[in-house]
């Protein structure tokens, strides 16, 4: 039977004074064995901790890597710093359409609840049809320029390329929505 | 070569390897290779997994190098980003517990002891592998940290990035745990035992 039932407290304060024995004065040696001897599930898990610390205090083997780890390391890093311009170069993108699309959204809640009905749907039609135009100028432009431009040098030469897209478009979205002002402005 | 000099070179090393000096940071691998792939395998039990994440582990180290406070031990440092990445990994996988009956696979470092004594302590060895698998991912890096790393709470408090109160309850909760659970698994043994020797009743 156990006859700490009802001293939950003092339990547990054995119970750290057997699993930390290490820690102990002599005064708190005894007082853990007095109570080992009256509490039979204290006894019971000094046994197990006996055991058990006897197979953690013995010598334990290191695992080793397989022969050729640092030379693995070694070749990896070109892997993986290139993996790693490719993560940063995805993140520059992400960014990038991120902005480029709260711009837009901006852009758009503005100029659709300072205009009519009639001039949006004309606006509209007129951009789309620039929009389109543009993009396909942009594609010709791209297949031409990737067809004689280096590998090395292709990677900035779009990360240049976007970021004067997006300062163009922010600046071209700005101007609109100036001269949509001014124009109200006037009327 | 003393301990002094190699203790000269391994700082030497790491002042190239800060510089920026990739010869001198896979010197440093080649060195802590065995400490970081131990921990790495302690806590993930398994070998192709312990090769990527301490490989993973050099990587973030190489890239982290500027953040590398000095005043701290370089060891101390590489094994705490291994230990977080092996935490990291297990909370991912939610693997609590490896099946028992595949045994962990041992490479025995050149510290290593002699055959009779490995022979003699592998299947203890095995069945306490078992059981540390089985324990919260914390609080077995904590028990790892402790016994195949020899340091001290306040050394797995640094590596931890815990308390040193933390850290002794970790371990007082894995140390109770494994006790606990060695009992279990010794009464199921001697229960096997018992149903595969003794005669059958016609």
């Amino acid at each position: 039977m156990n006859s700490m039932k009802g001293k939950p407290m003092n339990h547990k304060k054995f119970e750290q004074m057997i699993l930390t024995p290490e820690a102990l004065t002599a005064e708190e040696r005894e007082e853990v064995d007095r109570h080992i001897a009256t509490c039979e599930s204290c006894r019971k898990l000094s046994l197990q901790w006996q055991k058990a610390s006897r197979m953690l205090n013995q010598p334990l083997p290191m695992a080793a890597p397989a022969p050729g780890f640092s030379a693995r390391f070694a070749q990896s890093i070109e892997k993986r710093k290139e993996a790693e311009q490719q993560k940063q170069v995805r993140s520059f993108i992400t960014i990038l359409v991120i902005s480029l699309l709260a711009a837009v959204l901006i852009f758009a809640v503005i100029y659709y609840s300072t205009n009519s009905l009639e001039t949006i749907i004309k606006n509209t039609a007129n951009a789309s049809a620039q929009m389109l135009f543009l993009w396909e100028s942009l594609k010709a432009i791209i297949s031409t320029v990737t067809g004689f431009l280096p590998t090395v040098l292709l990677i900035p030469f779009l990360l240049t390329a976007a970021s004067a897209m997006l300062t163009l478009t922010l600046l071209w979205l700005v101007s609109i929505w100036k001269l949509t002002l001014q124009k109200e402005t006037v009327q | 070569m003393s301990g002094e000099n190699v203790e000269h070179e391994l700082q030497q090393w790491l002042d190239e390897a800060m510089q920026g000096k990739e010869e001198s940071f896979c010197r440093l691998v080649d060195h802590y290779q065995n400490g970081v792939y131990n921990l790495c395998y302690r806590m993930l039990g398994n070998r192709h997994e312990a090769e990527d994440a301490a490989q993973e582990s050099f990587w973030r180290a190489y890239c982290n190098l500027h953040r590398y406070d000095p005043s701290r031990s370089f060891q101390t440092w590489l094994l705490s980003i291994a230990s977080h990445y092996c935490i990291d990994q297990q909370r991912k996988r939610r693997m609590t517990l490896i099946a028992i009956d595949e045994p962990f696979e041992e490479t025995f470092g050149s510290n290593s002891p002699t055959p009779e004594h490995v022979y003699s302590n592998n299947e203890q060895s095995n069945q306490m592998e078992e059981l540390i698998n089985t324990l919260k991912p914390t609080d077995r890096a904590a028990l790892v940290l402790r016994y195949w790393h020899q340091m001290s709470e306040k050394e797995i408090a640094d590596t931890l990035s815990l308390s040193v109160s933390a850290v002794k309850s970790r371990l007082f909760r894995a140390r109770k745990e494994l006790a606990e659970k060695m009992e279990t698994r010794r009464e199921e043994y001697e229960l096997h035992e018992r149903e595969t020797y003794e005669p059958q009743k016609i």
